[in-house]
C-alpha cells in the first residue's frame, strides 16, 4: 500500500534529482572552454525497494555523475599532439637555423666565395700589382669572416636549445609531481568509482596529456585508481612516487633519470623514429639538424684551407719565399668552420701572397694564381661538385629539410586537429545540446514540484474531511 | 558525429590562420618578384640562387681579364707597328747610302740617326703597360733591355683567363721581335751595332748583308704583329661569349628563381576569395545558437 506521504517522498526525490542534473548542466556550461575537461552526465535510474508486496518504484536517484569519454579517442589524440610537439619543435630551431644564413640577399657565404675566387684571377692579370692583392686579402677576409660568424650562431643556437630543454625538463618534473600529488588525492577520496572526483580525474587527464606533449609517455590506471606513468620501459609515476629528469651540464649536455638511483639516458635513443614530444624534437634538432648543418660547415671550410694551402705553399710570394700557407693550418675536420682564418703574415703584407710557380719567374709569374682561380670550377674537389656547387647543395639539404619539415608541421597539425575534433565529439560541451537538457530537466523540475504541490492539495482535502 | 563549440572555434581559428598563411606568403613572393623569400621556400630555387651568386662574380671577372688582355694587346700593336715603321725608314736610307757619291755629312748623319733608332728601339722595348715591362717574360718588373740593348727578362709566358678553362698567352716576349738572350732570333741591336761599325769601313759602303738581317728582324714583327692580331680576335669573341652568357645565364635563373606575375596573381586572386568565403562560412556557424530562439 502506497500512502499519500510516500507519493511525497517521491516527488521530493525527484525534484532533489532533476535539481542536481541542472547543476551538471551549470556545471558542463560553465566550463564549455576549459581545457582538457570533459563533458559530464548525472546517471539516473529508477528507485525501487523491495517491500512485502513486491518491488515499488519509489521514485528516482541520481548519485552517480558520470563522465562521457573514449578511451581509445583520448589516447589517439594525444599521441597526435606527440607527434605535432616532436616536429614543431624541430620546426622552430629550423626558423632560427634559416635565419643564420644569409645567402638570398646576395651577400651570403656563396657571394664572397665566388668573390674570393675570382679575386686571385684578377690577381693572375697583374701578378705584382698591390692592389690586386689587397683585394685577395679582404676578399679572403670577408669570407672566412662569413663562414666563421654562421658557424658561432649554429653553435649558439645549439648552447641556447639546452635552456629549452632545461626548461622543458623541469615542466616534465612539475607534470610528474603533480600527477603524483593527484593520485594520493583521488585514492584518498574513494578512487575512480566515487561519483565526486571527475574533477581531479580530469585535471589528472590533463596533466597527462600535457606531459605526453613533452615526451612520449604511456599511462595505466591501476586497480586502486592510481594513474602510473611509463616511458620506454622506465616507471615515472607509480601511485604516489614520481621520478624526475635531470640534465647533465657539459658539451655533451646529457640527460638522466632520477628515480631511487640515477639512470642515464642515451639521448640519440630518445629520437628514435617513433619517439614523439617536444623534448625529443629539441634534442633531434640539436643533435641532427643543427650538428649536420654544423659539420657540413666544417667539411666545407677544412677542404677549402687545405686545398688552397696545398697550392699556395708550393708557390713563391714576391720576395722569393717559398712554403706559406694561406689559411691558418687547421688539423682536425670538427671546429673547422670556427677556426678558418688568413695567415696573419699575409694580412699584414699581402705581397706573402705566392702567386709564382717558380722563383725565377718573379715577379710576373702567375700560374699559382690561375691555379687557385681554377680551383673555382674544379669539379674533382667534393667527389663531382666544385666548392660552389657543394655549397649550393649543402643550402639545398637545408632548404629541403626546413620545406618538408614545414609541411610535415602542417599536415600533423591538421591530424592533430582532427583527432582532437574526434575527441571532442564525445567529450566536448556542445552548448545547444546543454541548453535542450537545461529546458528538459527544468520542465522535470517544474511538474516534480507541481506534484508536491498537488500531494499537498490532496493532504488538505483529507484533512478537511471531518 | 556531434560538433561541440570547441570544435567549431579551434577550426575556424585553424582554417582562418592557414587562409592567411597563405595569402601571407604570396604577397611576400609577389612584392619580391622572387619564388624563394627564406630558405625553407623552394629548395629548387634556393640552390639556383645560391650557385648563381657564387659564379656570377666570375664572368664579370673574365670580362674584366678581357679587357685588360685587349689593352695590353693594343699596347703590343702599336709598339710593334712602330718599331716596322722605325725599320723601313732605317731600311731605305741605308739603301740611300749605298752608292759612291755618299759624303761624309750624310755619313755622320746616319750614324746620328742610328744612335738615335737605337735608343727608341730599346725605348719601345722596354714599353710598359700598368706599370709592368711588357717584353721581358716574367720580370715584369725589369727592364727587357739595357741600355747595350741586351735581354735582361726571361722566358715565361702570362697567361690571362678569358673564359672557364680559357686561358691565352698574354706575352710577346722581347728575344721574339728584337732577338738577343738565348733565342737564336737575329738581334736586331747586333744589326744596327753592325751597321754603325761598317760606316767607318771602305766606300762604297755596303749594307746589303744587314738587309737580310732587317728584312728577318721585320718578318718576325710580321709574325709578331699577326700573333696579337689573332689574339684580339679570340679576345674579342671570348668578351661576347661571356655577355651572351651572361644574358643566358639570366635567363636560365630567373625561370627558376623568379615567380611568374600572371600564375602568382590569379593565385592570390583564388586565395583572397578562399579566405573571405572562410571567413564567412564560419561566422555563419559560429553565429546561432539554441540561446537566440529560447524566449520566455
Amino acid at each position: 500500500m502506497t500512502t499519500i506521504s510516500d507519493i511525497l517522498h517521491l516527488a521530493n526525490s525527484s525534484v532533489q534529482v532533476n535539481r542536481k542534473a541542472l547543476e551538471v548542466v551549470g556545471n558542463n556550461i560553465s566550463n564549455v572552454n576549459t581545457p582538457g575537461y570533459t563533458r559530464q552526465r548525472l546517471v539516473v535510474e529508477p528507485q525501487t525497494v523491495v517491500g512485502p508486496w513486491g518491488n515499488a518504484m519509489v521514485g528516482v536517484k541520481g548519485d552517480d555523475i558520470e563522465r562521457v569519454y573514449n578511451n581509445f579517442l583520448d589516447q589517439q589524440a594525444a599521441l597526435q599532439k606527440q607527434r605535432y610537439g616532436f616536429l614543431e619543435g624541430r620546426q622552430n630551431v629550423a626558423k632560427q637555423i634559416e635565419a643564420t644564413y644569409d645567402e638570398l640577399e646576395g651577400r651570403g657565404i656563396s657571394t664572397a666565395l665566388g668573390e674570393f675566387f675570382t679575386s686571385f684571377s684578377g690577381m693572375a692579370g697583374d701578378a705584382d700589382s698591390l692592389a690586386e692583392r689587397q683585394n685577395v686579402v679582404q676578399t679572403a677576409q670577408t669570407l672566412t669572416n662569413h663562414i666563421n660568424s654562421t658557424y658561432t650562431s649554429l653553435k649558439n643556437l645549439s648552447s641556447d636549445l639546452n635552456m629549452d630543454i632545461e626548461a622543458d625538463v623541469s615542466e616534465a618534473n612539475t607534470l610528474l609531481s603533480e600527477i603524483a600529488d593527484l593520485n594520493d588525492r583521488i585514492v584518498q577520496s574513494g578512487g575512480m568509482e566515487s561519483g565526486n572526483v571527475s574533477e581531479l580525474l580530469d585535471q589528472r587527464e590533463l596533466k597527462a596529456r600535457e606531459l605526453a606533449e613533452i615526451i612520449p609517455s604511456n599511462t595505466y590506471v591501476d586497480r586502486k585508481g592510481n594513474l602510473n606513468v611509463l616511458w620506454k620501459g622506465h616507471t615515472l609515476v607509480d601511485g604516489v612516487n614520481s621520478a624526475e629528469f635531470s640534465t647533465i651540464p657539459g658539451a655533451a649536455y646529457g640527460l638522466q633519470l632520477n628515480y631511487g638511483n640515477s639512470i642515464p639516458i642515451d639521448v640519440t635513443d630518445q629520437m628514435a623514429q617513433d619517439s614523439g614530444g617536444k623534448l625529443a624534437g629539441l634534442l633531434y634538432a640539436r643533435e641532427v639538424d643543427i650538428a649536420n648543418a654544423m659539420s657540413d660547415l666544417d667539411e666545407f671550410a677544412y677542404t677549402l684551407a687545405q686545398k688552397v694551402n696545398e697550392l699556395h705553399s708550393s708557390g713563391f710570394a714576391l720576395d722569393g719565399s717559398t712554403g706559406r700557407n694561406f689559411f691558418d693550418e687547421i688539423t682536425t675536420v670538427e671546429g673547422a668552420a670556427g677556426q678558418l682564418a688568413l695567415n696573419q703574415e699575409i694580412v699584414d703584407d699581402p705581397g706573402l701572397i705566392a702567386a709564382s710557380e717558380e722563383l725565377s719567374g718573379l715577379p710576373g709569374d702567375n700560374r699559382i694564381a690561375l691555379a687557385i682561380s681554377d680551383m673555382q670550377t674544379d669539379e674533382s674537389i667534393f667527389g663531382n661538385a666544385t666548392f660552389g656547387e657543394e655549397f649550393s647543395l649543402m643550402m639545398g639539404r637545408i632548404s629541403r629539410e626546413i620545406n618538408s619539415l614545414d609541411k610535415d608541421v602542417d599536415l600533423q597539425e591538421m591530424v592533430m586537429l582532427q583527432s582532437e575534433n574526434f575527441r571532442q565529439s564525445v567529450s566536448g560541451v556542445s552548448l545547444d545540446e546543454e541548453m535542450v537538457s537545461l529546458i528538459q530537466w527544468q520542465r522535470a523540475f517544474e511538474a516534480s514540484a507541481k506534484m508536491i504541490s498537488t500531494v499537498d492539495n490532496m493532504m488538505a482535502t483529507i484533512l478537511e474531511l471531518k | 558525429m556531434r560538433v561541440t563549440d570547441t570544435n567549431i572555434f579551434s577550426l575556424a581559428s585553424y582554417r582562418i590562420n592557414r587562409g592567411k598563411n597563405k595569402l601571407d606568403s604570396l604577397t611576400e613572393m609577389i612584392s619580391s618578384g622572387m619564388k624563394a623569400n627564406s630558405l625553407g621556400d623552394d629548395p629548387l630555387a634556393v640552390q639556383s640562387i645560391v650557385r648563381n651568386d657564387e659564379r656570377s662574380g666570375r664572368l664579370d671577372q673574365f670580362s674584366t681579364n678581357a679587357t685588360n688582355a685587349r689593352n695590353q694587346l693594343n699596347t703590343y700593336e702599336s709598339v710593334l707597328t712602330e718599331v716596322y715603321n722605325l725599320l723601313t725608314t732605317l731600311k731605305s736610307d741605308a739603301v740611300a747610302l749605298s752608292n759612291e757619291t755618299t759624303s761624309y755629312e750624310q755619313l755622320d748623319g746616319f750614324e746620328e740617326k742610328l744612335n738615335l733608332a737605337k735608343e727608341q728601339l730599346i725605348a719601345l722595348a722596354n714599353t710598359q703597360n700598368n706599370d709592368s715591362y711588357i717584353f721581358s717574360g716574367y720580370k715584369t718588373d725589369t727592364e727587357a733591355y739595357d741600355e747595350n740593348g741586351t735581354y735582361q727578362g726571361d722566358t715565361g709566358n702570362v697567361q690571362v683567363e678569358i673564359m672557364n678553362g680559357v686561358k691565352i698567352d698574354l706575352n710577346i716576349n722581347g728575344t721574339e721581335v728584337f732577338g738577343g738572350g738565348t733565342s737564336g732570333v737575329t738581334d736586331l741591336f747586333t744589326v744596327i751595332d753592325q751597321m754603325k761599325s761598317s760606316l767607318h769601313g771602305d766606300f762604297p759602303k755596303d749594307f746589303t748583308e744587314n738587309f737580310d738581317d732587317l728584312d728577318a728582324v721585320a718578318d718576325n714583327i710580321t709574325r709578331a704583329t699577326s700573333q696579337v692580331g689573332s689574339r684580339m680576335v679570340y679576345t674579342d669573341i671570348a668578351a661576347s661569349a661571356i655577355e651572351r652568357l651572361k644574358v643566358s645565364n639570366a635567363e636560365v635563373s630567373q625561370s627558376v628563381e623568379e615567380i611568374d606575375y600572371a600564375d602568382t596573381l590569379v593565385q592570390y586572386k583564388a586565395q583572397e576569395i578562399a579566405l573571405q568565403a572562410t571567413l564567412q562560412t564560419n561566422s555563419t556557424l559560429m553565429m546561432p545558437s539554441l540561446m537566440d530562439y529560447i524566449t520566455r
